[in-house]
């Protein structure tokens, strides 16, 4: 049987370095920044904070008290372009309402299909299969998936966590538009969101063999003023036998989610040697014991 | 104020969960259900840019097949055109799908429970066991038997019991059935209950050194396997997934796809021996064939094969709709919440 791929010597391995004529992107990639915690430049600080002792200080409050160095966040710098996220008036509210209450809100804490572009540089591996008319991107984290169609379709009927891609090649640059969101997802964990207008369009470009150069134009004219990008290196896992594992949080978030619905409450105590944690777990009033999410969309006038 | 919110979601939960299930259901079966009309004649199966079989597209299970042989039609392989007429009339007229009461509020609500009878025909194969020859699982060994016979989590069906006595299943999440969770599909991923749309559509996607295949059911979520055709080694045995751990490799037209560390094995299967071997043919431009072997010398007494057509949609529609069962899962809340209403009222 004839393979007509190109191959490379790689490390002594040959690997198809073009698939049907146009760069191969296959393999495990992994993005290796702090922009899922946040997409701007930031300084470390508490994942949940308090005031601290002194004046205008703040330090870990009580739900990561225990994690000590782990329960801040890693300072990193921005992969916005320009820096500013042009936010209209009402979403810049809601943005620092969404990171003042992060625990409650972030719908990567529920295990929700994190949407693009997050899915994108999330702290977990992914890995593409690309053939010539689609490619599959399937994350470790929640075992998501999304499919690039790169023959002709039809318009998606319909909205999807991790949104409706369809690609076509501009030279060697793969160019994904990428549309028909939901309202409920997020771009990292600092609050930055989007309605169910959002439109992003990507551009994947292979610079070097295990370096892929990957920007995202973002543009929602109910969030933002204007369009705005973010651009970072996804880099290859070139550990030895690198595959993606198992990362099922559906089943890890129930006592998050549910727990204040059991019978018997599950978790009430957590003992420590200078620390007992206590927790209350509490059911909301009213129909908010249904509430799994923040729309992203303007407040109805 | 905690009572009197909790006193209508009682009543609705229940209702609650049917209605989330059923749009979904809705919505994948009438958009992805193939028009046979729209599909162009088979042709020769076609091949790759690199020269391979090419096994990608979207592909339905068409036909109902029972796992295993009735006794009604032992030693007969297939039925007769007759046998599958008098079949399918009689789904048709089955008088559940469109009974009536005198109470119209109870029948609106029970319509929805109709969207789940989603009847395919029957097919002329009278089981999908291939082999054995009489199309029954083989015994089990005298280990398994006893393993089984000791409370082994044998099927994938609801959890039983919870914490404590007198547990009831609506206690906690992790008690309640398995498809109001939304855990995601299981291997091997058969349509062994096609009245729930459950295996009956998988989209693959197939590169020269791995191949992607997206399994979706709407009452469980999606499902995502990697296999690698790289001719790499399986994983070590210190890593075991859900799904298993896939490789794949070309014999002929034949890509031969072995799948070892599960975390659980099929029916009952030991894990740690357990292995399943599926073979995907390109019958024609219209047809995929996935055999599947299922071994382990600790649970049956001889291997075991069983046969799956499927048929293929026009690549430009019928995409697989994303369920997002967990997302929008207000069906465990309900259940969880109308559980611990009804334990209030008891106490009154």
């Amino acid at each position: 049987m004839t393979r007509n791929v190109t191959t490379a010597q790689v490390g002594g391995q040959a690997a198809p370095a073009r698939i049907a004529g146009k760069p191969d992107f296959s393999g495990i990639w992994e993005a290796n920044n702090t922009a899922n915690w946040d997409l701007q430049t930031h300084a470390a600080r508490p994942m949940v904070a308090q005031p601290g002792f002194s004046p205008g200080s703040v330090t870990l409050a009580a739900p990561v008290l225990g994690l000590g160095s782990i329960g801040w966040v890693p300072p990193g710098q921005g992969v916005v372009e320009g820096e500013e996220i042009p936010y209209l008036p009402w979403a810049a509210a809601r943005k620092k309402e969404n990171l003042e209450h992060w625990m409650d809100r972030d719908p990567e804490i529920k295990c929700f299909q994190p949407g693009v572009p997050r899915a994108m540089y999330m702290p977990y591996p992914f890995q593409i299969v690309q053939s010539a008319s689609k490619i599959m991107m399937v994350f470790e984290y929640a075992n998501a998936q999304r499919t690039i169609h790169l023959n002709k379709m039809e318009d998606y009927p319909n909205v999807a966590y991790m949104g409706y891609s369809v690609g076509h090649w501009e030279g060697d640059t793969l160019v994904v538009d990428v549309k028909d969101f939901t309202d409920a997802t997020w771009f990292d964990r600092s609050g930055n969101f989007h309605s169910d207008a959002l439109h992003v369009t990507e551009r994947y470009n292979m610079a070097g063999r295990d370096v892929i150069r990957y920007e995202a134009t973002i543009e929602d004219p109910q969030v933002f003023t204007r369009t705005w990008k973010i651009s970072m290196p996804l880099y290859r896992r070139l550990d030895t036998n690198a595959q993606l594992m198992d990362f099922r949080c559906v089943e890890m978030v129930e006592e998050t989610m549910y727990g204040h619905l059991r019978k018997e409450q599950l978790v009430k105590q957590w003992v420590g040697n200078t620390m007992t944690v206590n927790i209350t777990r509490t059911i909301p009033p009213g129909e908010k014991v249904h509430e799994r999410y923040i729309s992203g969309n303007p407040p109805a006038k | 104020m905690r009572q009197r919110y909790l006193a209508p979601l009682g009543a609705l939960a229940l209702v609650a969960v049917f209605v989330s299930l059923a749009a979904v259901s809705m919505r994948s079966q009438t958009k992805a259900a193939p028009k046979a009309p729209g599909l162009p004649k088979p042709g020769p199966a076609p091949r790759t840019a690199w020269g391979e079989p090419d096994l990608q597209g979207t592909w339905f299970v068409m036909e109902n097949v029972p796992l295993e042989r009735s006794a009604a039609n032992a030693n007969k392989e297939f039925l007769t055109d007759a046998e599958v007429a008098a079949a399918d009339k009689q789904k048709a007229d089955d008088p559940g799908r469109n009974a009536r009461s005198a109470n119209s509020a109870q029948d609106v609500n029970g319509a929805y429970n109709a969207v789940f009878n989603s009847v395919l025909r029957t097919s002329k194969r009278t089981s999908m066991i291939i082999d054995p020859p009489d199309g029954k699982i083989p015994p089990l060994t005298a280990e398994a038997q006893q393993r089984q016979g000791r409370g082994g989590r044998g099927g994938l069906g609801a959890g039983g019991g919870g914490r404590g006595n007198a547990a009831s299943v609506n206690d906690n999440p992790e008690t309640v059935a398995q498809s109001p969770r939304c855990l995601g599909v299981q291997m091997p991923f058969l349509a062994t209950n096609p009245l729930f749309a459950q295996g009956t559509v998988m989209q693959i996607v197939q590169g020269p050194k791995s191949m992607g295949i997206y399994m979706e059911d709407d009452h469980a979520g999606g499902g995502n396997r990697v296999i690698f055709m790289d001719g790499r080694p399986h994983a070590p045995s210190t890593i075991k997934n859900v799904l298993g751990d896939s490789r794949g490799k070309w014999e002929g037209n034949t890509l031969i796809v072995e799948t070892t560390n599960f975390v659980q094995g099929y029916r009952g299967a030991n894990p740690d021996t357990y292995k399943m071997t599926e073979k995907f043919t390109r019958i024609d431009s219209n047809n995929l064939r996935r055999d599947i072997t299922f071994e382990d010398p600790k649970t049956w007494t001889r291997p075991w094969t069983v046969r799956i057509e499927m048929g293929k949609t026009d690549d430009s529609r019928h995409m697989i709709f994303d369920s997002a069962c967990h997302e929008g899962n207000y069906g465990l809340t309900g259940i969880l919440v109308g559980a611990r209403r009804e334990e209030q009222a008891a106490k009154k």
